[in-house]
């Protein structure tokens, strides 16, 4: 190849590398997502299992998923809709705390906001299961489901009925 | 210094009106005390902002827009008819006094009207077992304030929130317990 062909190479390639970084940093920015994802798996026989991510892949990985299964996800979850969305507003902007902790003999769980970071902890004699993430991702998560199912930022609750009145055998 | 006087300052007015904001929420708690071999306790922190932001979009049968439909129940009840609405405006009317008293077999039950709250003391005979609830009748007002077969559950989040805190519920079984009270603290420490 000449030289030139070599410059133009080089130069379609490095366009290529700004064009698709720039894609993928402008969608991490563009949610604001800091923080970390941890997932951690601690087995009292010596097995550990430790997963960080930072949260900004969330995006991405999201934009990943085909839209057919957000948009059943999101079509499971309709009626529920208002009340998540309400939710998850009041949640991000909720100071430190847990919400629900059980402590028992061979078992301690704990669900709560701490650093701006959801966690689930799980402690018990066999294992220890402890997973976080930023508070920011629902967000994420809402208005990416809400993209893809424009009719969600208007659903209104539905009634719901229990199994129990619909089993006529009851 | 002087910099560093106006930073101090610049962080102290952007501190206080959060840490005023946090303190100012109010906070729902649960403590459950499971006596007894391998027992559990279970502690619980809501705020009540997000029970006020929630409820109003939950759908579920007998609760509408915060609402809970009471005529099925009330129609299980039969022909007798309570006047609530009367009953209470007559409570609120006179001054603190004993309002029930039954001496059962194995338990008392007493309900008082104690300053603004409405209090309930369940005491059974061996004094084991005893049962406190104490109710702000801002909460029962605001309750009651909707149609007349139904309780608006939000007027009365939003009621006891300006309650100013204090125990609801308090149970004592033996070694088992459970407290529901309010306060401004997003932690039971």
């Amino acid at each position: 190849m000449s030289s030139r062909g070599r410059l133009i190479l080089g130069i379609v390639l490095g366009s290529l590398f700004v064009a698709t970084t720039s894609v993928v940093a402008y969608t991490a920015a563009s949610f604001h997502l800091t923080g970390t994802i941890a997932v951690e798996v601690m087995e009292r026989d010596g097995n550990h299992i430790s997963l960080k991510l930072p949260a900004a892949v969330v995006p991405v990985v999201l934009s990943l998923v085909p839209d057919k299964c957000l948009r059943e996800a999101a079509r499971e979850m309709q009626p529920w809709w208002p009340a998540a969305r309400a939710a998850i507003q009041e949640i991000v902007n909720l100071p430190e705390t847990t919400f629900v902790e059980v402590e028992g003999d061979d078992e301690h769980v704990r669900v709560g906001i701490r650093d701006g970071h959801f966690f689930v902890m799980v402690d018990s004699e066999d294992e220890s299961i402890h997973i976080s993430f930023p508070t920011g991702i629902l967000k994420s998560v809402l208005k990416k489901l809400e993209g893809v199912n424009p009719e969600l930022q208007t659903a209104h609750p539905r009634t719901l009925h229990s199994s129990y009145h619909n089993d006529p055998s009851i | 210094m002087q910099r560093k006087a106006i930073i101090g300052i610049l962080a102290l007015a952007l501190a206080a009106p959060m840490a005023l904001a946090a303190e100012k929420s109010p906070w729902l708690h649960i403590k459950v005390i499971e006596g007894g071999e391998g027992g559990e306790t279970v502690r619980v922190n809501i705020p009540l902002s997000l029970a006020e932001a929630v409820l109003p979009l939950v759908e579920i049968e007998m609760f509408h827009h915060g609402k809970l439909d009471l005529s099925e129940l009330i129609n299980e009840v039969g022909d007798m008819e309570i006047d609530i609405r009367g009953i209470l405006e007559a409570v609120r009317k006179t001054g603190d006094a004993e309002l029930v008293n039954i001496q059962g077999d194995d338990q008392t039950v007493r309900v008082t009207k104690s300053g603004d709250f409405l209090v309930v003391k369940v005491t059974d005979k061996g004094g084991k077992e005893t049962v406190d609830v104490r109710l702000p009748l801002k909460v029962v007002d605001a309750l009651i304030s909707g149609e007349e077969d139904e309780l608006d559950l939000i007027a009365g989040v939003r009621a006891l929130g300006e309650s100013g805190g204090g125990d609801l519920v308090t149970v004592q079984d033996g070694d088992e317990s459970v407290r529901i009270w309010v306060d401004y603290k997003n932690s039971m420490e």
